[in-house]
């Protein structure tokens, strides 16, 4: 996972991870629109991802 | 005449030397002839041969350790002399002549007669694979095997030292022309021969010396040597070969030679750039080094010249930067071009060793296309040659069969599985057609890995989504408890449905967590003895009540759900209790060592336990200000006493809250476990509770623990093994032994009335690897029946050890995993009882096919996608399933396959799975997951990526490590990709130098590590720092093997059981490794001292300098023996030079040797041999 651009994705829990941009998403997963070299999309991810918790557990206790 | 060799014979000679025994580099030409043979015209005619050609009169002699070639000279056959027949005359001195030569040692023609083909082609194969003596006079045979009257079989062998394989047409085109000359009693007319091959080796030696520089840049550095697959062994040499053959069509043969043309170069260029793609797909290398023979006779001088003219070059692949293909034949084409057109030079002068400079060869070979001459009257066609010497690990040559290609993949059968040899080469084939129909394809995406290989790596990836994968047939419910009764489960299930089976597969859909298992194991067994610590012991009855009154005391300081609450108490009934506690809090324990310093401990509850502006909770016996420090002997106060709330808490619960204890979400965090992080700052692992419960479920019935049993509570807790000790335990009804004095008075515990009923244990790698040392020593429980290891690569010695002294009487599982997918992820059993259902652990497999039509079990067939499976797919899957019950191979020991409820997969770069045999990163995916790493979201998206094999939406954890599936369908361990070190520039993988010595039998353990300058080696063993040296350098590069070594009777360990680096001694110290200049001290050192200054042209040369860092080779090594036997009258094995390479102990080998003659000879004799000796 080291080649090519990358894109910023997100799953229904929305937990973030990194994907190749030229590759087909893996079902549950959807491209935040942000893209780019790989460590640009990690510096991305620990902007918008600031509680770890997947949603579901974040929605039973607030 | 005495003439020197060619470097390239000099060589070969060397190797004959050192194994004269080798019949691998023999060359040969069987022919049938059929018609009317006249044997008096033949006798004639191979006379004509010897007579014309000096190869074959010609015979190596050794003088003072340097070889000669010495050529008898002509005799002019005259027309009708039969030369070979015997009694004739032999030229004076000449040396006693085996069978089949005459006297003048040059080939005689041996007769023989065979009953049919069978007994021919038995005859020829003796022939072809019988070595030479090199010494005692021309090594060529000529057999004659007569059939019938006009039927008959002719066998010319030679070594390879006076002939190759364009001399064999030679041959053949002579010989024809002499034969049909004497039969039609005319002279022969042949092309004038102006060189011989001691001229040839004379102007070859001038050009090698002038190539040399070019050969040592070029492979400078070279990779570690990597084979596209996994060896059966990795301790012999290879030995007979085995070959297999594919044949590409001639539509895409047509393609890739129009390909060739197209880019103005060859057919050879396009196979090699394929074949280095092939290889480089299987090890993920980029720079990739293959051998090949060139001909060598592009001069017309050397045309008709019998001799070994050939040459063995290297050719060094660039793949990086995944090009297409016809770029890399670009540059392919250039790198032949260049190098091709340079004679090879001996690899012993290159520096690293042959078999990393060349661990594998391709050949094209260009049969002679012209129209074969006349052989008299006779119809000559081939005849099987029987040959079946292996010279390389694998060799491949193609040659052309009409229009189309004939592939044949040469190897040792002993030593890799021929089932990965015929996979190998229909991936090549499918790689020829790819390429063909898409040359302009970057080469990372050439089509590779054929259907067959899609169904294996689904059969193997295991099953990420169900849990248990597959519900087991009922008769086997008796293997998971020890008493046998379905009503022993501790499962919900079981308890709520009386009768009813926990296997009934309910299971996979109500998921209950550990919590849960766990109460239910108190209803069931409420005296059961739970906890066991030194004198004191609880009840399942009484550490719940325990685990309840404490969750309630936590809850009323304000511990919420989603909590993380620190865990620091000594090995203790209390410890365990919190952590029940913590969960029936509906919080996740982080758990501390209370051996770690305050500062750690700090660091750790403020980075990973405090939630927003409250402060961190901690259960322990005392602890820092900043923190809600809870004694784990705090039980909730009375109704009435009015709470009072810690400043700046969230308001408590109310007490009739908070002694109700909270049941788990799948999804709520279970624990967090603190691992170092590059950065200093501590790195939280969070681990939900569907990952333990999953875990703990699979162990409980993988391991058949149940109330009998009594497990050992090994693993510092703050470690994450412990939840493999603990809750596995108690969710069986079992009982928990902990070690309250340390993990290390486990052998003291094992020796008490107490240790006795211990049936599990659960231990690090490297402190069983240390038990086993002393396996004799250690008193082992009479009921032990399991032992688990994890966290280092296990020594294959070790478990050689454990079985002589176990046998399978007691079951060994090698257990692999990274904390970020709870636990563990894969296992392997090394020893242990037969078990059907062993098979059948990852869920999808049935076991052997009971009837003649394979069925398969569900969920093998959604993986295949349309649930229909190929014969081809079906063929290599019924393969897979007969491998995987073979035993443990000697070498490299395996991690096994993945547990319930996990998939596994081994990614290339580019994140596709690969297929048996290819080496990638294991990618974990499966209900073991984590969550990820607290607080820390750029490194969880990293390393947690999406599952493109899971359920939607599902996540997989990238461990970093390198990994290969087996061919048996069990993965191997290869080291870390982020673990290398730099040594003098080197990069290195000390897990690869490790994984090395831990295959040799003689070494318990192993560490290897950078200090400075030199690669540092710590084993334990029997092996002598010499011998591993040897060992390693005949299989690694030399800057692989380590510079210094230390011999421990064992290594220093953590409390966790890990290798304790900083406890490992200073090798300055501790090692004779390579000291400073000492003198020669002795007799002995000062004899072998003196030989090598003189050889080496050294002027200064210490007891522990070692012979290869001065500059020595192989070729040296001779001479060295040779000034030796001249010195001492001994008989020094070359291989002795080899294996002592400090003068101080090859001057001990010496010595050792001279007392063994010594000991042999008379009182007389020995002191006129003492006498010679200085």
């Amino acid at each position: 996972m080291t080649d090519g651009p990358m894109r910023v994705v997100v799953n229904d829990e929305e937990q973030y991870s990194i994907w190749w941009s030229d590759r087909e998403l893996p079902p549950g997963w959807s491209a935040t629109g942000f893209e780019g070299p790989r460590q640009e999309c990690l510096d991305h991810i620990a902007t918008v991802w600031t509680d770890l918790r997947p949603l579901s557990v974040r929605n039973r206790t607030p | 005449m005495r003439a020197p060799l060619s470097p390239a014979q000099e060589r070969l000679w060397l190797l004959h030397r050192m194994d004269p025994d080798d019949a691998s580099y023999i060359v040969y030409l069987v022919r049938r002839l059929r018609g009317p043979l006249e044997e008096d015209a033949l006798r004639g005619a191979l006379a004509d041969l010897v007579a014309r050609h000096e190869s074959l009169r010609t015979r190596f002699v050794e003088v003072d350790g340097v070889p000669w070639a010495v050529a008898e000279p002509a005799e002019p056959a005259e027309a009708g002399d039969s030369p070979g027949s015997p009694g004739s005359p032999g030229s004076p001195g000449s040396p006693g002549s085996p069978d089949s030569l005459n006297s003048s040692g040059s080939p005689a023609l041996e007769r023989l007669a065979a009953d049919g083909p069978q007994e021919a082609e038995r005859l020829v194969a003796e022939r072809v694979n019988a070595p030479f003596d090199l010494a005692a006079g021309a090594p060529a045979r000529v057999t004659l095997i007569r059939l019938a009257a006009d039927d008959h079989v002719l066998c010319f062998t030679l070594h390879h030292i006076v002939a190759d394989g364009s001399s064999l047409n030679v041959l053949l085109d002579d010989l024809a022309a002499c034969y049909t000359a004497r039969v039609r009693g005319r002279e022969p007319r042949l092309r004038p021969l102006p060189v011989q091959p001691s001229d040839y080796a004379r102007w070859q030696r001038r050009r090698v010396e002038r190539a040399v520089p070019y050969w040592q840049g070029k492979l400078a550095d070279p990779p570690s040597p990597e084979l596209p697959f996994d060896r059966l062994r990795e301790d012999v040499r290879p030995g007979h070969g085995a070959f297999h053959h594919i044949r590409v069509d001639a539509a895409v043969t047509g393609e890739l030679d129009r390909l060739a043309r197209e880019r103005r170069t060859t057919l050879f260029a396009v196979l090699m750039a394929a074949y280095q793609v092939l290889l480089s797909r299987h090890t993920g290398q980029e720079d990739v080094l293959v051998g090949t023979a060139v001909a060598g006779r592009d001069r017309v001088e050397l045309e008709p010249l019998v001799g070994y003219v050939a040459q063995t070059v290297v050719l060094r692949g660039d793949l990086s930067g995944n090009p297409p293909f016809t770029e890399l034949l670009g540059r392919t084409r250039a790198e032949a071009l260049e190098a091709l057109g340079r004679p090879g030079v001996p690899f012993e002068r290159i520096g690293p060793p042959l078999g990393t400079l060349m661990p594998t060869m391709f050949i094209l070979h260009n049969q002679n296309a012209g129209a074969a001459p006349a052989f008299g009257d006779l119809a000559v066609s081939g005849f099987a040659d029987g040959y079946r010497q292996v010279k390389n690990d694998l060799l491949t040559e193609a040659w052309w069969d009409g229009d189309e290609l004939i592939v044949s993949f040469c190897h040792d059968p002993g030593m890799v599985a021929p089932a990965t040899i015929r996979r190998l080469a229909a991936r090549f084939g499918l790689l020829l057609e790819s390429i063909a129909a898409g040359p302009s394809t970057p080469i990372a995406e050439l089509r590779i890995w054929t259907d067959g290989d899609h169904a294996v790596i689904r059969e193997l990836a295991g099953n990420g989504t169900a849990m248990p994968a597959a519900p087991p047939k009922p008769g086997q419910l008796t293997e998971h408890g020890q008493s046998g009764q379905p009503g022993d489960f501790a499962e919900p299930g079981a308890s709520r449905q009386p009768g009813g089976s926990a296997e009934s597969g309910e299971l996979a859909e109500s998921d209950p967590s550990v919590p849960e298992l766990i109460a239910a194991a108190v209803r069931l067994h409420p005296d059961a003895v739970a906890v066991v610590c030194g004198d004191r012991s609880v009840t399942y009855r009484e550490l719940h009540a325990g685990a309840e009154r404490l969750a309630a005391a936590l809850r009323l300081r304000g511990v919420r759900r989603g909590d993380i609450v620190g865990v620091r108490l000594p090995r203790s009934i209390e410890a365990i209790v919190s952590l029940l506690a913590v969960w029936l809090a509906g919080a996740a324990y982080l758990p501390l060592d209370p051996d770690d310093p305050d500062e750690r401990l700090v660091s750790a509850l403020e980075n990973l336990a405090r939630t927003g502006d409250r402060p961190p909770y901690l259960i322990a016996l005392d602890g820092p200000e900043s923190a809600v420090v809870i004694d784990p002997a705090e039980t909730a106060p009375a109704a009435e006493t009015p709470e009072t709330s810690p400043a700046g808490h969230a308001t408590p619960v109310s007490h009739a809250e908070a002694v109700v204890s909270v049941e788990p979400h799948p999804a709520d965090a279970a624990y967090v476990i603190s691992t170092s992080g590059s950065t200093g700052l501590p790195k939280g692992v969070l681990v939900e509770h569907r990952s333990v419960a999953a875990r703990v479920r699979w162990m409980r019935r993988e391991y058949g623990l149940g109330p009998g049993d009594r497990v050992t509570q090994f693993a510092s807790l703050s470690f994450d093994a412990h939840v493999e000790e603990v809750f596995p335990t108690l969710v069986a009804g079992a009982a928990l032994v902990l070690l309250p004095d340390g993990a290390a008075t486990l052998p003291d515990l094992l020796a008490s009335p107490a240790g006795a009923g211990i049936t599990v244990l659960d231990l690090p790698t490297a402190y069983w690897h240390r038990m086993v040392e002393a396996i004799g020593t250690i008193s082992w429980p009479p009921a032990l029946r399991l032992v688990i290891l994890g966290g280092e690569q296990v020594s294959s010695a070790a478990v050689g050890r454990w079985r002589a002294r176990f046998g399978d009487g007691v079951r060994l599982v090698n257990t692999y995993g990274p904390t970020e997918t709870t636990v563990i992820a894969t296992t392997a059993d090394l020893a242990g009882p037969a078990k059907p259902s062993a098979l059948a652990k990852s869920g999808d497999l049935a076991g052997p096919a009971e009837s003649a039509h394979l069925t398969w079990p569900a969920e093998s067939e959604d993986l295949a996608g349309s649930g229909e499976l190929t014969e081809l797919e079906l063929r290599e899957l019924r393969e897979l399933r007969e491998l995987r019950g073979s035993g443990v191979a000697a070498g490299r020991v395996p991690i096994g396959v993945p547990v319930g409820a996990t998939s596994v997969h081994v990614l290339d770069a580019r994140g596709e799975p690969l297929p048996p045999g290819a080496v990638g990163e294991l990618v974990v995916g499966g209900a073991g997951v984590a969550r990820g790493y607290l607080g820390r979201p750029a490194l969880t998206a990293a390393a947690f990526v999406p599952d493109p094999y899971g359920p939607p939406g599902a996540r997989r954890y990238r461990t970093g490590d390198r990994a290969r599936w087996r061919a048996d369908g069990r993965l191997e361990f290869l080291g870390r990709f982020d673990d290398q070190v730099k040594v003098r520039g080197f990069r290195i993988e000390p897990g690869e130098v490790e994984s090395h010595l831990l295959a040799h039998p003689a070494v318990g353990q192993a560490h290897v590590t950078a200090r400075g300058d030199d690669l540092v080696a710590y084993v334990t063993g029997t092996a002598a720092p010499d011998e591993l040296r040897a060992h390693l350098g005949g299989l690694l590069p030399r800057h692989l093997v380590p510079t210094l070594w230390v011999r421990l009777d064992e290594l220093p360990l953590t409390p966790r059981g890990k290798i304790d680096r900083a406890a490992l001694p200073d090798p300055g110290r501790a090692s004779a490794g390579r000291a400073a200049h000492v003198p020669p001290r002795t007799d002995a050192e000062r004899l072998v001292a003196g030989i090598w200054s003189e050889q080496l042209g050294v002027t200064s040369v210490g007891a522990f300098d070692d012979f290869f860092d001065l500059g020595g080779h192989s070729l040296l090594a001779t001479r060295i023996t040779a000034r030796l036997r001249a010195e001492t009258g001994l008989e020094v094995p070359i291989r002795t030079v080899f294996a002592h390479r400090t003068v101080a102990a090859l001057a001990t080998a010496v010595e050792d040797l001279l007392v063994e003659e010594l000991s042999a000879l008379t009182d007389e004799e020995a002191v006129a041999l003492l006498g010679r000796t200085p």
